[in-house]
């Protein structure tokens, strides 16, 4: 079966589908998970899980557009015309329409008002789901529970005792979704190059992924580390290790027992504290996505509603927009008044910014739109 | 525990950026929310915190001595 691709196809596939799933995947494992999405890493795979991630993006965001918009995109007729939208209909030689000749010839407008304006928005959107899917993700602890879900970061898991929360341990952790993990402290047995072992005991300060193999640890590097001697009478001793950090190399470890030293939550309140905590940090990442969204619908100039409305206010000058956007950004303020702070005993709870900031918030946000009400007159 | 307390407060505490900036600030709470260098970060701190770090060996070493302590969780509240 021969199957053949045109030029513009190759375009559409890589711009539209291939690139907004890289951009997605690029922020989603970021952090300590950034090695997952690497040149080295399978390419083949990395190819086809951005096509089908970029094929959901591109989906999603046609459906939210087409539910908002007066006039739907019509996924079928762009993709047909796609071609003979890219070249403009004025030959190079007419001399006849000089402004258009003056900017890129040959080119179509279409590619600089509809084209380049949604990929710009495309990968932004992308990139913010991304992110932020990534935090919840984390936040929920969805990658520890659910291993459709867990990041191929094994040794995260293991060194920041996040591996309690996985399925199989919890049977043996007890209830970990009482306890929080503070502390790492592990024993480390090395091969020396003698042929030796020497044991090593310290809290995990860091360490380091081979760039390769992320599989394989390159380097763990330990705080306040001591290494066991074996003494005359065969009993064990500790002895400290000067100096602020000590590094071990990955290939020289033999085995490593972790201790996790934990706090324990009392059952009621951790529970309660959950559930507003989960509200609160899903309230906030949504409204983010608002503000964001509309930023950049404002940058690149996309009606992202498709209604009029929208449009007089992308004509609007630069200053305006920055006035609006700060004005969308104080009133969104008011939908989440809340921080996670921890109180005198270390424990974190939800507070409520305070009287006085809200008045300040509300007496600037009727200034604001005072004065935008007052340019519009 | 009482100067990761204060670093934990104060690196949750943005009340000039929330004022001014709430999008900003709810963006840099839930990233410290899913902070993933949390336990490094404690680790850090526990170096210019002797009191915590005797207190915290103590634990560990009565735990170790401890058969009945289940799979090696150390509770230090």
């Amino acid at each position: 079966m021969e199957v053949s691709l045109g030029i513009y196809a190759l375009i559409c596939i890589l711009f539209y589908i291939v690139i907004p799933g890289y951009i997605f995947r690029r922020f989603y494992f970021n952090g300590e998970f950034s090695k997952q999405l690497s040149f080295t890493s399978n390419s083949t795979t990395n190819l086809f899980s951005s096509i089908f991630i970029g094929v959901l993006i591109q989906l999603a965001v046609v459906l939210v557009y087409n539910l908002c918009a007066s006039t739907p995109i019509d996924l079928e007729g762009i993709l047909n015309a796609f071609d003979s939208n890219f070249i403009s209909s004025t030959p190079a030689n007419n001399t006849e329409n000089i402004d258009q000749i003056s900017k890129f010839d040959g080119i179509s407008d279409e590619l600089f008002k509809a084209y380049l304006p949604y990929l710009g928005l495309i990968y932004m959107i992308s990139g913010t789901v991304g992110f932020f899917l990534s935090k919840l993700i984390y936040i929920t602890k969805i990658d520890a529970t659910t291993k459709l879900f867990r990041f191929k970061n094994e040794w995260h898991y293991l060194l920041s005792g996040r591996i309690l929360f996985f399925s199989k341990m919890k049977s043996a952790s007890g209830n970990p979704n009482k306890l929080k993990v503070i502390y790492s402290y592990v024993d480390v047995l090395i091969a020396d190059t003698d042929g030796t072992t020497q044991l090593y005991s310290g809290f995990v300060a860091d360490y380091e992924l081979n760039h390769l193999d992320i599989s394989k640890l390159e380097k763990l590097h330990l705080i306040k580390t001591e290494r066991w001697k074996l003494n005359e009478d065969g009993t064990r001793s500790r002895k400290n290790i000067p100096g602020n950090l000590l590094t071990i190399k990955g290939e020289r470890i033999i085995n490593l027992n972790s201790t996790y030293v934990c706090e324990r939550e009392e059952d009621r309140v951790h529970r309660v504290f959950k559930r507003k905590r989960l509200l609160l940090l899903i309230t906030q990442i949504i409204s983010a996505c608002i503000f964001l969204f509309v930023l950049f619908s404002f940058i690149f100039s996309f009606n992202i509603f498709g209604s009029e409305w929208y449009d007089s206010i992308l004509k609007k000058s630069w200053w305006e927009k920055l006035l609006i956007l700060y004005t969308i950004n104080i009133g969104v303020g008011f939908i989440t008044p809340f921080t996670i702070e921890a109180d005198d005993d270390g424990n974190d709870r939800i507070e409520f910014i305070g009287r006085l900031p809200i008045i300040v918030k509300a007496i600037l946000l009727g200034l604001l739109v005072t004065i935008l009400i007052c340019i519009n007159k | 525990m009482k100067k990761r307390i204060e670093i934990a407060k104060n690196t949750k505490r943005f009340s000039f950026i929330e004022l001014f900036l709430p999008i900003l600030a709810d963006i840099l709470q839930i990233n410290s929310e899913a902070d993933t260098k949390e336990v490094s970060n404690n680790a850090w701190n526990l170096v210019d915190d002797a009191d915590e770090y005797d207190k915290v060996i103590e634990k560990i070493e009565s735990s170790r001595k401890d058969p009945k302590q289940d799979q090696n969780i150390v509770y230090i509240k």
